[in-house]
């Protein structure tokens, strides 16, 4: 019995170790890429920080037509920039297409603008 | 002879024609309908009648004919879709980033905000009392007539005008036509090219009577969060419509019909919008799809 509890304490001893090794070692770890990502120094965790810099910036990124304001933000996109499909594929041609509208005494119809 | 008038109203460019010999007087009229409708209908001003009764969620409120009268073109276009169509999307599109009036839409003040979906009711939720003509909104819902007001509002200044003589009202691209022109000639309808908008026309219809209307996600769209948004909300997620279709034109009995259908084919997308078309015989249309591919439905050619 007296021999069983010695072991007992033995093993909360060794699983005290492992948490005081495994923290201290995540401690360290983790002060040393915030020193070296601080410091730009070292190569592997600045590829990282480069990396998650990067996302952010895409978050961002202009898109085509748009116009980076003085205050930082981004001006509106044009929707008739918007994406729009380079080729414009004609399935079929009726009575030459274009046309009538509004110059033959018509109208025109289409999403609403102003 | 045509005579035309051009003004802006509710946010859009509008015009009505009329052929008659001599030039009409109640042509002039046409911009103070209009401005009567929009003090009514529109979600932009605050001291509009919509304002008012939005702001009176849970309680039954009195309405003037105006706006009981589109209230029910709502009713009307709700059960014509399937209920892809209707008001009470107000809030999603508040939640997609459309909180102002398109033109004031300058940019994205709040692209960092997270996407939400709203929760979107019917019509059949709203407490509408014909015999005191009062409407109860619940708790939380709020109406945006939107596309429903300019086609019953084309259709409306179409139905005023052709006592005059034959008459065609063109609402932002809901078109309401009377009948055919003095001369017995059809009116030639040109459909807006979505992917440039100074270009000719994609193709043009010729229409006798009825409405002609086109929804599409090619203009009033915005980026929000680096995801570009568009004002068409499909109610059954209460996020903008996920459609391979660009632009859908629809050629129906009225304008509003017209409005309403080409709305739910572009939430449809082509597969079943296109099915939409073909399998009702007054309806006919042109959906140009994202990759600028057009189709036309079976009864098209009686247009062309």
């Amino acid at each position: 019995m007296q021999n069983r509890s010695k072991s007992w304490a033995d093993i909360q001893m060794i699983i005290s170790s492992i948490a005081v090794a495994v923290t201290m070692g995540f401690w360290s770890l983790f002060s040393s890429s915030q020193k070296l990502t601080a410091g730009a120094a070292g190569t592997a965790n600045l590829s990282d920080q480069s990396d998650s810099s990067h996302a952010t910036a895409s978050n961002d990124m202009l898109l085509p037509g748009q116009v980076m304001l003085l205050n930082g933000s981004q001006s509106p996109t044009p929707a008739a920039q918007q994406t729009v499909p380079a080729k414009k594929p004609s399935v079929r041609r009726n009575n030459g297409g274009g046309g009538g509208g509004s110059s033959g005494g018509g109208s025109h119809t289409g999403s609403s603008k102003p | 002879m045509i005579h035309r008038l051009k003004f802006h109203a509710m946010g859009c460019g509008m015009e009505a024609l009329l052929d008659s010999v001599s030039y009409p007087d109640i042509l002039a009229e046409v911009p103070a309908w209009f401005e009567e409708w929009e003090q009514a209908l529109s979600r932009f001003r605050v001291d509009s009648e919509l304002s008012l009764l939005n702001g009176k969620a849970g309680e039954a409120v009195p309405v003037s004919q105006i706006m009981w009268d589109v209230f029910q073109a709502s009713l009307d276009s709700e059960r014509l879709t399937g209920g892809l169509v209707t008001p009470l999307i107000l809030k999603a599109l508040l939640y997609a980033g459309y909180d102002r009036s398109f033109e004031n839409l300058s940019f994205d003040t709040s692209r960092f905000l997270p996407d939400f979906a709203a929760d979107v009711t019917s019509l059949k939720d709203v407490c509408a009392d014909a015999s005191a003509q009062t409407i109860g909104l619940p708790q939380g819902a709020h109406l945006d007539f939107g596309g429903v007001a300019k086609g019953w509002a084309a259709h409306q200044a179409m139905e005023r005008l052709k006592a005059a003589g034959p008459a065609l009202v063109n609402a932002g691209g809901d078109i309401a036509i009377s009948g055919p022109k003095q001369n017995g000639e059809k009116w030639p309808i040109g459909v807006d090219d979505p992917f440039d908008s100074h270009a000719d026309f994609v193709e043009t219809f010729y229409l006798e009577r009825g409405g002609i209307a086109t929804s599409g996600k090619d203009y009033r769209r915005w980026v929000r969060n680096g995801i570009q948004k568009h004002h068409i909300i499909d109610p059954r997620t209460g996020l903008p419509a996920e459609t391979d279709i660009l632009t859908a034109t629809v050629i129906a009995p009225t304008a509003m019909e017209a409005e309403a259908l080409a709305k739910a084919i572009m939430i449809s997308g082509s597969r079943a919008g296109l099915a939409r078309l073909n399998g009702d015989t007054h309806l006919a249309g042109l959906l140009v799809l994202e990759n600028g591919e057009r189709l036309y439905s079976q009864n098209i050619e009686g247009y062309l």
